[in-house]
């Protein structure tokens, strides 16, 4: 299930004096079972091309291939459904979207609209409230009882309940503590590895280096850049140029390359880092 | 929706949007009155010369104007064409039954009509050169006298520029809870009529929580920042009259006067 | 001791309707100047913290606890007396946006106080010029970044002076720009100008920013101490949950990997430095 935008342009509120480009000529493809990161500053042009997904919005020019479908500026809203059972969206804060009497039902809710049986979608709704660690004697609380981590994971187990092929979240660990970040991450990067597309909207580097394959970097509405992370983050001086700061563990690798320590590959997260500085120091000395 | 809640707004820098809000609410209200003493064609053609001149300062596009009448334009035909075929007197040209077209009844009828198209035009010009907030905030001045019969004008002018400000925040709110139940599989556009009213709740459930969580954060925010209910308090925002505001009432006040003299006693 | 601007003995709290108090016996002590960061997960209690010391809420036990903020004891009477001596920004930059516009926001605070028309436009170029937001002050808040915004709240907040200044997850919501972007000027005015700050974080990179941290774990004080001292602490941060900065994170997976990292190692620069004679060496 690849994805693929072709010269994707989109112009908020067209005509008016409110006119804005979103995005311009976008074009990049996505490989199935691939975990990809979205990146770039706020205004870049990210949450657009999420949009663009599972057609909220829909391309003034050029095309979107998701999931068997094509959209451009022609498609209508109709039949639009099915597609988006297949494409999950994860919009930032996604707590505020709960409205149901009980957690059971609000996680019910996604499927049901995408034509699951009661019994199929309350199947659904336990299974992922399981997976994402919301104990049995919650279900039958309202949501707006539960702790606001909590109410995090309903409302993201309400998108996954649906068992999307691709699933695409913005910023989904924002305000979370570190312990809920990472249950959070460690849910997506295993929903990827049963075979999903996962498609991360961040601003996050260190996330990025951790679970992303690929990357793309957004910037001004364009596309700036797409491929590797160890390949893109190689570029520190690029890097900042487009507003973004390189991981952590990037970073400290470069203070030690400027020194007297060498990297076949640039290492992007901590683990890697200590792999390499230890590989250098069995060595022995480069002076 | 947000041309209704927002007002129509536009910004720009001619001189009257420089004028007070207190005085263009005012004028605009005696304006209004003052069309109806028009009621010969030279009255008429003056004020709708003064009309279309207190239009062009705005330096705005007729379209907006046009914008301003189309929702009424069928009402304004229809009375127009009532008095057109219901008034009698003068020469007669067309009768058929109680129909008949006349002369009076052509002259009413031109008159009705420039007199709804300059009420909207006069009020229209009001809406787009003043935010909602100085409308507000003159609102409040103009309403002042009313706290000597104890009604909390303070409060309330300052429950009404915080409305004002919440406006957008809630409008995204609303679009960003739309589109994740959109993506949720709910499908605004199609179904019966009880379906579509069923699709509401799963916007305005949220909508109403977080409008919630906003209340109680801003009442915490505000507490923290030292507001307190009765104390008294300075304001910032001012309304300033102006040597504009001399002009605004000048006109107006030239306008009445030639129409005064001008009128058919 | 006599620097210390902020002095709790004893403070417990509980929210209407729960059983479970979410402070607990709390006493601790800050020193004037000093950058404390408040940690613990979610629900440990940090920001009713926060709100005891802005007098937002009462404690329980008012009869044996004091709050003491600059020599004054807190008391219904003064407490908004003590409210012109702290300022408070909040986690979501939207929520606590008042005004209209940006100067209209940073007017809220000092009409509050009944201050002088003059006086309140003065101050506002001051204050939007240390956040560096001056050309933005005819602004409305929606055409702001989040950043952007919360960089006005702190003008709110530095248009009243206040000597202490309470970051309440107030850069959790922020993109990485603006968040160091925050962070920055509250760290030079607390330099220059001997502002003491109070940072109720998640971000432990925020953390090492502090001259001090408090751990706090359901409802209670579980540990004191720099920043080191804290993310020494294996045993604490497991419990606790607090997380580590990368350094930690880094220095850790040597050790784990077998080699030998002394424990004074604790800044970037030291352990670059550490690493590459090391490597010299060898």
């Amino acid at each position: 299930m690849s994805i693929e935008f072709e010269n994707v342009s989109y112009i908020y509120n067209p005509g008016t004096p409110m006119q804005a480009q979103g995005v311009k000529n976008v074009s990049f493809k996505i490989k199935e079972g691939t975990f990809t990161a979205l990146v770039g500053h706020t205004g870049s042009g990210k949450s657009t091309i999420m949009q663009h997904l599972n057609g909220l919005q829909k391309p003034s020019s050029g095309k979107v291939k998701i999931a068997g479908y094509e959209l451009d500026s022609k498609t209508s809203d109709k039949g639009l459904n099915q597609l988006r059972k297949k494409v999950g969206l994860v919009f930032q804060f996604p707590e505020s979207q709960l409205f149901e009497e009980t957690v059971l039902k609000d996680v019910m809710f996604g499927p049901k609209n995408f034509g699951f049986s009661e019994k199929e979608a309350e199947t659904q709704a336990k299974k992922w409230l399981k997976r994402v660690n919301i104990a049995e004697k919650l279900f039958s609380k309202s949501p707006f009882d539960l702790s606001g981590g909590q109410m995090r994971r309903v409302a993201i187990a309400g998108v996954l309940a649906s068992e999307p092929d691709i699933l695409c979240l913005d910023e989904p660990a924002a305000g979370l503590d570190p312990q809920g970040k990472k249950e959070m991450f460690q849910i997506f990067k295993n929903y990827q590895t049963e075979g999903h597309t996962v498609i991360l909207v961040t601003h996050e580097m260190n996330d990025v280096a951790r679970y992303a394959d690929n990357m793309l970097v957004m910037d001004g509405g364009e596309l700036a850049i797409s491929g590797k992370p160890k390949d893109i983050f190689k570029d520190s001086e690029w890097l900042a140029q487009h507003h973004l700061s390189a991981p952590s563990a990037v970073e400290f690798g470069h203070q030690l390359q400027n020194s007297n320590f060498k990297f076949d590959t640039l290492p992007l997260t901590v683990d890697n880092l200590a792999d390499s500085i230890i590989d250098n120091l069995k060595e022995g000395p480069h002076e | 929706m947000s041309k209704i809640i927002l007002g129509r707004y536009i910004p720009g820098n001619t001189i009257i949007y420089k004028m007070d809000p207190r005085g263009k609410i005012m004028i605009t209200f005696l304006y209004i009155i003052v069309i109806f003493l028009a009621n010969n064609w030279l009255t008429y053609l003056i004020l709708t010369l003064f009309t279309l001149g207190a239009v062009a300062t705005t330096g705005l596009k007729p379209k907006v104007y046009w914008d301003g009448i189309k929702p009424l334009i069928w009402l304004i035909l229809f009375t127009s064409i009532l008095q057109l075929i219901f008034t009698s007197g003068g020469r007669i040209y067309w009768q058929w039954g109680i129909l008949s077209i006349t002369e009076y009844g052509i002259q009413n009828s031109i008159y009705i009509f420039l007199r709804f198209v300059m009420i909207i035009l006069i009020s229209t010009v009001l809406t787009l050169t003043t935010t909602s907030l100085q409308i507000a905030d003159a609102l409040a001045w103009i309403l002042n006298p009313l706290k000597y019969i104890n009604v909390p004008i303070e409060q309330v002018s300052l429950v009404m520029a915080i409305a004002l400000r919440f406006v957008p925040t809630l409008m995204d709110e609303t679009v960003k809870i739309m589109n994740a139940q959109k993506a949720r599989g709910v499908d605004f556009n199609s179904g019966g009529l009880i379906r579509r009213a069923k699709n509401i709740v799963p916007i305005l459930v949220p909508l109403f929580i977080n409008s919630l969580t906003i209340a109680l954060d801003l009442s915490i925010a505000m507490e923290s920042r030292g507001y307190r209910e009765n104390a008294p308090r300075t304001h910032y925002r001012a309304l300033k009259w102006s040597k504009y505001d001399y002009i605004n009432l000048g006109y107006f006040v030239v306008l009445t006067l030639v129409l005064l003299i001008f009128r058919t006693k | 001791m006599s620097n210390d601007i902020i002095k709790i003995n004893n403070i417990s709290y509980t929210y209407p309707d729960t059983d479970n108090p979410a402070l607990k016996n709390i006493s601790l002590n800050i020193v004037q100047g000093s950058w404390t960061a408040l940690i613990g997960h979610n629900g440990s209690g940090k920001s009713t913290l926060a709100k005891i010391i802005d007098g937002l809420i009462i404690p329980d036990n008012i009869s044996n606890s004091s709050i003491t903020i600059d020599g004054t004891v807190m008391s219904p009477e003064n407490v908004w007396d003590i409210r012109n001596n702290v300022g408070v920004v909040f986690q979501n930059p939207d929520n606590q946006f008042v005004g209209a516009t940006v100067e209209d926001d940073i007017a809220f605070g000092l009409e509050n106080r009944n201050i002088p028309r003059d006086e309140i436009d003065t101050t506002i170029e001051r204050v939007l010029t240390e956040v560096k937001m001056l050309e933005f002050r005819k602004k409305e808040p929606q055409t702001l970044s989040g950043g952007q915004k919360q960089r006005v709240a702190l003008a709110g907040i530095f248009a009243i002076n206040p000597k202490i200044i309470i970051l309440d997850e107030a850069t959790s919501m922020l993109d990485p720009e603006g968040r160091s972007q925050t962070l920055s000027i509250v760290k030079d005015l607390q330099k220059t100008q001997g502002l003491t700050v109070i940072s109720i974080t998640h971000d432990v990179d925020e953390v090492m920013l502090a001259d001090q941290v408090i751990v706090l774990d359901d409802g209670q004080v579980v540990e004191k101490g720099v920043p080191s001292q804290i993310f020494n602490n294996e045993e604490l941060v497991r419990r606790t949950q607090i997380g580590l900065p990368f350094i930690y994170r880094l220095r850790n997976a040597l050790i784990q990997k077998g080699m030998q990292v002394p424990v004074e190692i604790n800044t970037k620069e030291k352990l670059v430095k550490y690493l590459c004679q090391l490597n010299s060496k060898m």
